[in-house]
């Protein structure tokens, strides 16, 4: 670093105005940014390390909150500057990107208008000339048709390309600070992969500064400099990206060092394909959708939302479920329990066939199948005292009155919580009590199998932890079988046994977990390991170095292509692959994988291979063969 | 939308017909008939035929043009025709100015949100969402029309005629339909547009670097007008259809709602059956322009 920091802020002390007095979120902040510079703000939620970086753009609105210290811009000062001075800095010269760039852009204004819009704002040009740059910014973010984009609106897009919509747009004007604040968290790995390197990409082209606010350390080893690590409104340790990684200083660093997924970390099932008869079993299950179509319901498109799945769960046994946002997980979850009527296919549930079974008898398995919501908050009713909410299955299960407090009070104790929380309300709790709410409730009437949906991922990485042991204990001392869905991949590694991948409704690869992360046999599934961010900055992929596959996203569910469904990403495609659908292919490690050009197969075990016979009904008879 | 129509003309004939002394036979004989007079009518409008043969014969009039009044014998379309433009004149006035009172209100209430003066805006806007509009309408009627002599005491003037008086005389008329929905209307804009403020793109707007008067005019207000447009058809529509029957009563505009409001009183079933079709019609017709018109203004829920 060389003379005066581009951006500098020196005890920042940011105030909110509450009922019951005045909240510091941040207090006494200082920072450094250079130019050229990534530094990572890193915290849990409510650690302040958002307010932080709004405060620095004076965003955080003027009602109830009250902002101290200092923040300077090249050597200007931001903080309590006239508002006609900010405006100018803000989007010229300070830049942001925000978390869900869904809410982040006008629903209702056309991509290159937003774009536009900023560039009229700061810079004397004609009106034809910033559309025209709008289009140019979108095609160098890697928007494909970017002209098109321009004149479309936000909800056209899939996630990853309204990110890069909203990167443009932040570009629009050079700036020489970019603050992201969370920027892949909405995000699919593949897609958050590719906006990191978007990010590093255009940091290198223009020397900007960036401020990368986020909660994901993993994220901050693969792209941060520098760290600043945040707590309780504080900066607890600041460090190079190294130093922190290698010897982290303060204990709330190495507590969140510690409570990171990783890939390489300890697998967390063991039971290796349980024999006996299986708990669930489905067999050529589909869900379709219409989407769109005429006032009549005719026309439109059909959605295959899961596309001919067979799966089968042993009791006991825990099966992770991964795949990117709309590759139909959360369907298939649900549709085993009958929250959704499949359209074909059959399930059964301990030997009983409830594909079609009524209302009644559906609910008089209830107690056996559970389920556990992703929103923890939003799956509590918020009239109720958690003692009502974990006590309401066991009333409609025909427990005695009087038995049902003290059985409530058992459940608590089961997740960990303190007997106290059994007075209180919903909006009382944690995200993580709430969550171990949720599972005390699914675990009321000792169901045989539980369906967790994304158990984990609204909540920080240090309750994640918490809890992911709290359901790996539950499941050995209970012998529950679980259902876990997450889209992440190191989250889901240290709960299941198997791992049974999707992509676009179709079951693509399935496997004993150790197996399926070291050997994934399926392009896609590689594709996904590669791209989860490795949580050590030393081990940090070069720009450039990322596999073909990586690149894309899985696009609508609706434009289901012929032949293999993963073919148009991937690198290996041949012709048959794009003509015929590939069947479920039996290796002797126990995977199961549906490609005609399998990675991380042996000869031996290729010609070993069998065709399972849980292959979808229009899959083709040709073994695999080498690419 | 055919559907709709057939069950409301069906339900209008039928309730027509149950109602008590609403034979139209002997009310339109006279002061005491003699039974073959009645009979004579009976028989020559048809009265006598099955319920099911009156309704078609009363419906293909309607629909045909020649329905005919039982009791004032003129022909029901050319007094719906000669309403409509009065109708319309007063809709169209007082839809315009309950917009722009709506949204000036609103604005104001929302940029001054919780301050007295955003609490006087709720309270005015109250009181006129309560007064009821034949009190307020006979109060302006009285007193600027008939006392202060600044308005015309009711009455209309085709816009043909003379474009200046036409305006003058539906001055009261229209404010006192617009003063009812204005409270209504800036109460629902100052919610959206409170809603709105809070909204993420708001802050990347602001993010952006625009003026505060370019994120309150393309991001705020834009998308907060978006809910009211649609309202803006809907209480349009509903107008046409009847909803200003008192106002037109009040101030003797002879519109299509008093042309209503005359022939229920005579229980007159031709005449209150075509209207009663006009309106749902008009309703049905304007619910489908005020989808259209929502799917250009927000493009998330495009007809693809």
């Amino acid at each position: 670093m060389t003379g005066e920091p581009l951006l500098s802020v020196r005890d920042l002390t940011v105030a909110f105005a509450t009922e019951n007095g005045s909240v510091r979120a941040a207090d006494g902040v200082s920072l450094d940014l250079a130019a050229g510079e990534i530094l990572a703000l890193v915290g849990e939620s409510g650690s302040g390390k958002s307010v932080t970086a709004l405060s620095i753009m004076g965003l955080l609105g003027s009602r109830n909150v009250e902002v101290g210290g200092s923040v300077r811009f090249d050597g200007g000062e931001l903080l309590g500057a006239p508002v006609t001075e900010l405006q100018r800095v803000r989007g010229a010269e300070v830049a942001m990107i925000f978390q869900d760039p869904l809410s982040a852009l006008n629903p209702v204004m056309r991509i290159g208008d937003q774009i536009a819009e900023q560039i009229l704002a700061h810079e004397d040009v004609a009106e034809g000339q910033a559309a025209d740059r709008a289009v140019a910014l979108l095609r160098r973010v890697g928007i494909p048709r970017p002209e098109a984009r321009a004149r479309g609106y936000a909800h056209e897009l899939s996630g990853g390309m309204r990110q890069r919509s909203m990167i443009a747009m932040a570009l629009s004007c050079k700036p020489r600070v970019l603050i992201a604040d969370e920027p892949t968290t909405a995000l699919d790995v593949t897609v958050q992969a590719q906006i990191l390197d978007l990010i590093r990409e255009l940091r290198d082209e223009t020397g900007a500064a960036v401020l990368f606010v986020t909660h994901d350390l993993a994220v901050v080893a693969e792209l941060a400099d520098r760290v600043a690590v945040m707590d309780a409104g504080r900066i607890v340790e600041q460090a190079t990206v190294e130093q922190l990684f290698d010897s982290p200083g303060h204990p709330r660093t190495r507590a969140l060092l510690e409570a990171v997924p990783r890939l390489d970390g300890p697998l967390g099932g063991g039971l290796a394909t349980p024999p006996g008869e299986p708990l669930l079993e489905l067999e050529h299950l589909e869900v379709r959708f219409r989407s769109g179509g005429g006032v009549l319901g005719r026309g439109g498109t059909e959605v295959r939302a899961v596309d001919d799945v067979t799966l089968a769960l042993a009791p006991g046994e825990a099966l992770g479920l991964v795949g990117e946002s709309g590759c139909g997980k959360t369907t298939l979850a649900r549709a085993a329990l009958r929250l959704i009527d499949p359209s074909s296919g059959s399930i059964r549930f301990a030997g009983r066939d409830i594909t079609s079974a009524g209302r009644r008898e559906l609910a008089s398995l209830r107690g056996e199948l559970q389920i556990v919501f992703q929103d923890p908050k939003g799956s509590l009713n918020p009239r109720k005292r958690v003692r009502e909410i974990v006590g309401l299955p066991l009333r409609m299960g025909g427990t005695a009155a009087g038995a049902i407090d003290a059985r409530v009070l058992e459940l608590l104790a089961a997740v960990r919580l303190a007997p106290e929380l059994a007075a209180r309300w919903p909006h009382e709790l944690s995200g993580g009590q709430a969550q171990r709410v949720g599972i005390a409730r699914a675990l009321a009437r000792e169901p045989r199998l539980l369906v967790l949906d994304e158990p984990v991922s609204a909540l920080d990485v240090t309750v994640q932890a918490q809890v992911v042991d709290l359901l790996a204990d539950l499941r050995r001392d209970l012998g529950i079988a679980l259902l876990f869905v997450a889209h992440d991949l190191s989250v889901v590694r240290q709960v299941s046994d198997r791992v049974a991948v999707m992509y676009l409704g179709k079951l693509v690869e399935l496997g004993p977990a150790e197996a399926l992360y070291a050997r994934p046999a399926h392009p896609y599934t590689a594709t996904l390991l590669e791209a989860v961010p490795v949580p050590d900055p030393h081990a940090r992929p070069r720009s450039g170095e990322r596999p073909v596959e990586t690149a894309g996203d899985a696009g609508v569910p609706a434009t289901q292509p012929a032949g293999c469904v993963f073919h148009p990403r991937c690198a290996h495609a041949t012709e048959i692959c794009r003509a015929v659908e590939p069947p479920l292919t039996h290796y002797p490690d126990g995977r199961v994988a549906a490609c005609h050009h399998p990675r991380n197969v042996t000869p031996d075990e290729l010609s070993a291979a069998t065709r399972s016979p849980d292959s979808p009904l229009g899959a083709g008879v040709d073994a695999p063969a080498a690419a | 939308m055919l559907v709709v129509l057939f069950a409301v003309s069906v339900l209008t004939f039928l309730i027509f017909n149950v109602i008590p002394n609403g034979d139209p036979a002997v009310r339109m004989a006279g002061k005491s008939p003699t039974e073959s007079q009645v009979e004579a009518i009976r028989a020559e409008w048809g009265f006598d035929d099955s319920l099911a043969v009156q309704y078609v014969e009363t419906m293909k009039n309607v629909f045909g043009g020649s329905a005919i009044s039982y009791f004032t014998q003129l022909n029901v379309r050319d007094q719906i025709v000669d309403g409509i433009p009065r109708t319309l004149s007063l809709a169209i006035g007082a839809a315009f100015l309950w917009m722009l009172g709506g949204v000036a209100l609103g604005m104001l209430g929302a940029s001054r949100a919780g301050r007295l003066s955003d609490r006087l805006i709720t309270l005015l806007a109250l009181t006129g969402v309560s007064l009821p509009v034949f009190w307020l309408g006979a109060l302006m009627s009285y007193y600027l029309g008939f006392k202060a002599g600044w308005f015309p005491n009711g009455g209309y003037v085709p816009l043909t005629e003379d474009p200046l008086d036409w305006a003058y005389h539906l001055v009261l008329p229209c404010t006192t339909l617009a003063i009812l929905f204005v409270g209504f209307y800036s109460r629902v804009l100052r919610s959206n547009l409170l809603d709105t403020m809070g909204e993420d793109y708001v802050r990347t707007a602001r993010a952006k670097g625009l003026p505060e008067r370019e994120v309150m005019r393309r991001h705020v207000l834009r998308n907060s007008l978006i809910p009211i447009v649609t309202l803006w058809g809907l209480d349009f529509g509903a107008v046409v259809a009847g909803g200003a029957i008192l106002i037109e009563v009040v101030f003797d505009l002879q519109g299509v709602g008093q042309y209503a409001a005359d022939s229920v009183r005579t229980l007159d079933v031709p005449p209150v059956l075509a209207v009663t079709m006009f309106g749902a019609f008009f309703i049905v017709v304007l619910n489908t322009v005020v989808d259209i018109v929502y799917a250009a203004l927000d493009p998330r829920i495009r007809l693809t």
